[in-house]
């Protein structure tokens, strides 16, 4: 071969290589490419899950105590025991079974069934205390796992209930506090950052990332653990006393409407609210309305005195019947009174006398009045799922004449409890209505918040919330023996309202009730209370007052409220 | 300076400033690198490969040291961490344990297993302005 050719045939050979690695290397920009601007996101993702590590670390739910300083609602790991009986050995499963039953409370058979055959998962328990988890992962038993993760708990079970609410499963709040500071009590999530070995282990000279969580607020009630307790307690004993179903005991400071205790019952436990009667889980306290009755009468009363129509003596010639766009009023006792002044008309509680007074002061002036108390309006109370109440007006369509007369008395109108006690509040704080709250600061990353009490408005005036108050001590002492707490002058109300059903009212149940504050000179207290369809006792001077005597006469002693002497001089107490 | 005599026709000698006559005595400055014609290494590259040996060997057991107590210290961190995670856990588990122990209504009933019974009433006592007290005389020196 010469020289000459055997040139051509290395050049032909270079070329038809450097046209093979000219092929190889478009190939290769091509794919180069394709990773670096198409699939250039995707690929990042692949490669940080394969060398990163991300473990979530939960934050810790704020945690909610009461005034006195006892946790009422708290974050608290539990565990879940899962197995997988593919790894463990069919022959172990009856020993292992025994070990776990006991501590369970599942029956053998079944923890059999589930730890016997070859499937990967299978959950056993959910709930466990650490002390159970402690003793399980002891036996360092291959096939069983333990994860634990954070649940709330509620120490003090049932009675602070509803205010709290619950936390479900996927860490919502609903409901009462829980409910309403639920972006306050959550905290966000942290994570631990870092690179990962091929062995999965952190490799060394990685980057490692702590981002911590972010714990949520504490919350501090204004609701004192043992005026709760009392409220509880007498409320329970109550019930069944009287038969009734359900009721509801508040208790407020007047000057602040700071809620000291709220008590609903029944109730439930909101560790186990998947097992409870989806009905309760609202506050009927903020949720639930109810016709008033006869404790309206010192709002009525209030409006009266307020605007001019009547003074505390003013009288009234009560024929028995009072009529109005052809509905006919009647007393609760069927009776006439003759002339009655305005003390009397409270103190007995005559519905002609409070028909009277509203038709007096006529519905603009009447209704107006009831809106400043707050009534057919939210209040704004830090609770979740609060009603607005019922109060038709002239001029809305459902709104009769006769409902001026009635609603005198409590009766075509629907108001929340807490809008009762709030509204009786305010006579009790010189005319002044206060916006109920319950969280009294809350501790975060912030720092310490503090609710300041809110004044809402001017509703009367200090000298008509005065003279009203007098009125109520003297309904108290003449009319409500059964109210009246020794050592202080009460000012409060009875009610007995009846209950609506579809086409009038019910023939027999009622709704007996008592609001009213002490001591009457220098108000520290305002209490509500609501006993629902009691069998053993049909008025609310008979039912609900004494309940009130009750609870009033413990709290004062549990809050230092000091009593009055005889001369109306308060005391040091002891 | 010392000379170099060595055979040239036994050496490739690359000198500085590019090649040159090998007739042109060689110095330790002017002779970057010596190799012998059959390629075998000198005693001196021995040396400096020995050098670079023990060089990469430290550096790599350096390396193997530093790993070996980062992944050390890696997993203390990791079981402290472990620790304070269970710590929280217990308690937490705990704070739930005393405020349930704390309960009224279960203080109440051990109170009245142990026979205490509730105050029925309470009295208050009204305490007048204290005397003044009157000032003793000194009792007379004996």
């Amino acid at each position: 071969m010469s020289k000459g050719v055997e040139r051509s045939v290395v050049w032909a050979r270079l070329r038809w290589l450097a046209g093979v690695l000219g092929v190889f290397g478009l190939v290769l920009v091509a794919q180069l490419v394709r990773w670096q601007l198409v699939d250039s996101a995707d690929l990042s993702e692949v490669a940080r899950r394969t060398h990163n590590r991300r473990e979530t670390l939960d934050a810790r739910r704020g945690t909610v105590y009461s005034t006195d300083g006892r946790v009422l609602s708290t974050d608290v790991y539990t565990y879940s025991l899962s197995a997988s009986p593919a790894v463990i050995e069919d022959a172990k499963a009856p020993e292992l079974a025994d070990r776990l039953f006991p501590l369970l409370g599942l029956s053998r058979d079944g923890l059999i069934t589930a730890l016997s055959g070859d499937a990967v998962w299978q959950p056993l328990a959910d709930g466990l205390s650490i002390d159970v988890a402690d003793q399980i992962a002891g036996w360092e038993q291959p096939g069983l796992y333990l994860e634990a993760r954070l649940s709330r708990a509620y120490p003090d079970g049932s009675i602070s209930e509803p205010v709290l609410g619950f936390v479900s499963q996927a860490r919502d709040g609903y409901y009462g506090v829980e409910g309403y500071y639920d972006g306050v009590l959550t905290g966000a999530p942290g994570a631990w950052l870092g690179d990962m070995a091929l062995s999965g282990q952190d490799a060394p000279f990685g980057r490692q990332v702590l981002e911590p969580p972010e714990d949520g607020a504490d919350l501090y009630l204004t609701l004192d653990s043992r005026v709760q307790y009392v409220l509880w307690r007498e409320l329970s004993s109550a019930l069944e006393y009287y038969q009734a179903p359900s009721g509801t005991i508040i208790a407020m400071h007047p000057r602040t409407a700071a809620i000291l205790g709220i008590v609903t019952l029944p109730t439930y436990d909101p560790s186990e609210y998947g097992q409870a009667d989806p009905s309760l889980y609202e506050d009927p306290v903020v949720s639930h309305e109810w016709e008033p009755g006869s404790v309206f009468k010192v709002i009525t009363m209030a409006a009266g005195l307020d605007a001019g129509v009547v003074t505390p003596e003013s009288t009234f010639d009560d024929t028995g019947i009072f009529e109005l766009a052809g509905a006919t009023i009647r007393n609760w006792d069927r009776e006439a009174h003759g002339t009655v002044t305005m003390k009397e008309i409270l103190g007995l509680s005559l519905n002609t006398g409070a028909s009277f007074v509203s038709t007096s002061l006529g519905a603009d002036r009447f209704y107006d009045y009831l809106s400043a108390f707050g009534f057919g309006q939210l209040l704004g109370v830090d609770l979740q799922a609060e009603a607005r109440g019922s109060m038709k007006r002239p001029g809305d369509g459902r709104w009769y004449e006769a409902d001026l007369a009635t609603n005198a008395f409590g009766q075509g109108i629907a108001v929340t409890p807490l809008q009762m006690l709030a509204a009786v509040c305010a006579v009790a704080n010189d005319g002044v209505l206060m916006q109920p709250y319950i969280v009294e600061h809350r501790v975060g990353r912030d720092g310490v918040s503090e609710t300041e009490p809110k004044a809402v408005r001017q509703v009367i005036s200090p000298e008509t919330a005065d003279a009203l108050t007098r009125m109520m001590v003297d309904a108290v002492r003449d009319e409500t023996e059964a109210a009246t707490v020794p050592g202080y002058d009460v000012a409060g109300k009875t009610g007995t309202s009846q209950i609506p059903i579809p086409g009038g009212y019910h023939p027999s149940d009622i709704i007996a009730s008592f609001v009213g504050f002490f001591p009457a000179d220098d108000p520290q207290l305002c209490i509500l209370v609501k006993i629902d369809r009691p069998q053993a006792g049909q008025w609310g001077s008979e039912v609900a007052a004494p309940v009130f005597s009750k609870v009033a006469s413990q709290v004062a002693v549990l809050l230092g409220i000091e009593p009055s002497s005889a001369d109306g001089t308060r005391v040091a107490s002891q | 300076m010392s000379e170099y005599i060595i055979p040239t026709e036994s050496l490739i000698c690359f000198r500085r400033g590019g090649p040159r006559a090998y007739s042109e005595p060689l110095t330790r400055a002017s002779v970057t690198s010596i190799k012998t014609q059959d390629g075998s290494l000198t005693r001196h590259d021995f040396v400096l490969l020995g050098c670079t040996a023990a060089l990469l060997a430290v550096i790599g057991l350096l390396y193997l040291i530093q790993a070996s107590d980062i992944t050390s210290i890696s997993y203390r961190v990791h079981t402290i961490r472990s620790e304070v995670t269970r710590l929280e856990q217990e308690n937490s588990a705990l704070a739930v344990e005393i405020a349930q122990l704390e309960r009224l209504d279960r203080v109440e009933r051990d109170a009245e297993a142990l026979g205490l019974i509730h105050n029925a009433t309470v009295h208050y006592l009204q305490l007048g302005e204290p005397e003044p007290a009157l000032a003793q005389e000194p009792a007379p020196a004996e």
